[in-house]
């Protein structure tokens, strides 16, 4: 069994100098790593061998004939490509869209509510404006108002006269006296029957 | 999450504008205090002499307006919501019908919440007075308060065919429209608010 070759502490490993192989083949590595790789492959058998076998692969696919991919196989291969992006790109695009629509739905919404509501509801009346003439108006007439509310207390006694008065008016009287303005009740108790 | 977020919130806040412009609509009809005494069965528009409406938000522009010079009647309306009156010249023949008609409402509105606090059948004369009580909220310290008067309705017909029917609709204090009961006079008033209606001129 041939015994390993110690490696240097600093020194890459055959795996790694194994993956600049193809670069170096086709001219892409830097001089720096074209050197050092150079200086492995001259000590290491194996990863001369794989660069041997890299460029014996290139110059046979360079040998084969040059192939021209038909037109509509291209345009085919683009369109199904642009069709079916990789899975990342469509969540993506998919997180964007929905930014988008998603407001617009809501303001959809809340546009038909309004609509639904207003049809429902009627339009809002409009705030009233009043000129100081109605106000003025208003107010004599709500003063008309209480004059007919104390007319009616006045025809009341004069239609029942003295006795009529006496044994029904002003019982009443105190009574709804007693209803509207009651005393704190001493026990808590709430109001007072009129009748 | 973040469009669903904003579609949650967008539909909420439509909701929520939708509910307070719902609410903004003060049906007064609804009001415990209100009465419907437009003209109807045997009292007609025809029989209607005077009619006074004025309600929310102009009642409490009167209150402003009123407050320097009359600080005791901006109090008094500042709380209301309504105040109707219906005037009606009733010929003899359909007296009796507006007698019973009185009667029939008062009844009704007794079964319907209201307090008669005055009856008056005497002599051709018919007449009532009914309150609209509403439960108080306790105090802040818990005990319980008596029952406010929300609405009051007034009705009478005297023995010269003259009916009138009175609503005051809101929060009521009696011993204030007691006293502007009886401190506006009448027939000055009348004259008053009809002169002003010819003129079209508050001033």
């Amino acid at each position: 069994m041939p015994k390993r070759r110690e490696r240097e502490p600093s020194e890459r490993g055959c795996a790694e100098y194994e993956a600049l192989v193809e670069a170096y083949v086709d001219g892409e590595l830097a001089a720096a790593e074209s050197a050092g790789l150079e200086s492995h492959l001259a000590r290491c058998a194996p990863c001369a061998a794989e660069l041997a076998l890299a460029r014996r692969v290139r110059d046979e696919l360079r040998a084969l004939p040059q192939v021209a991919c038909p037109p509509a196989a291209s345009r085919a291969a683009l369109d199904y490509a642009a069709a079916h992006p990789p899975l990342g790109e469509r969540l993506r695009r998919f997180r964007s869209r929905r930014l988008v629509w998603q407001p617009a739905v809501a303001m959809v919404l809340a546009a038909a509510l309004g609509v639904a509501y207003y049809r429902l509801a009627g339009p809002p009346p409009p705030p009233p404006a009043y000129s100081s003439a109605e106000i003025a108006q208003a107010e004599a007439e709500l003063k008309l108002a209480f004059a007919y509310l104390g007319e009616i207390g006045d025809k009341a006694s004069d239609t029942i006269g003295t006795e009529v008065e006496q044994r029904v008016v002003v019982p009443l009287t105190r009574s709804i006296t007693g209803m509207l303005l009651p005393e704190p009740p001493p026990n808590g108790g709430g109001g007072r029957d009129a009748r | 999450m973040l469009g669903r977020r904003i579609v949650l919130a967008l539909a909420a806040a439509a909701l929520v504008a939708a509910a307070g412009v719902g609410a903004q609509e003060d049906d007064l009809s609804r009001h415990p205090g209100f009465v419907d005494f437009n003209p109807r069965g045997v009292l007609t528009e025809d029989d209607l002499e005077i009619r006074i409406s004025v309600k929310s938000p102009l009642i409490q522009l009167v209150a402003a307006a009123a407050r320097a010079g009359d600080p005791e009647l901006a109090d008094v309306v500042d709380k209301l919501k309504a105040v109707e009156v219906h005037v009606y010249a009733v010929d003899e023949e359909r007296r009796e019908a507006v007698r019973q008609d009185i009667s029939r409402r008062a009844r009704d509105l007794g079964k319907s919440g209201w307090t008669e606090a005055i009856a008056i059948r005497v002599r051709g004369a018919r007449g009532s007075v009914l309150m609209r009580l509403q439960d108080a909220p306790p105090t802040p310290q818990g005990a319980p308060q008596a029952a406010r008067p929300v609405g009051l309705a007034a009705m009478y017909l005297d023995d010269k065919g003259e009916a009138v029917f009175v609503n005051i609709v809101g929060e009521i204090d009696a011993a204030q429209i007691g006293r502007l009961a009886a401190k506006f006079n009448l027939d000055v008033l009348s004259e008053a608010v009809e002169e002003r209606r010819r003129s079209g001129d508050p001033e």
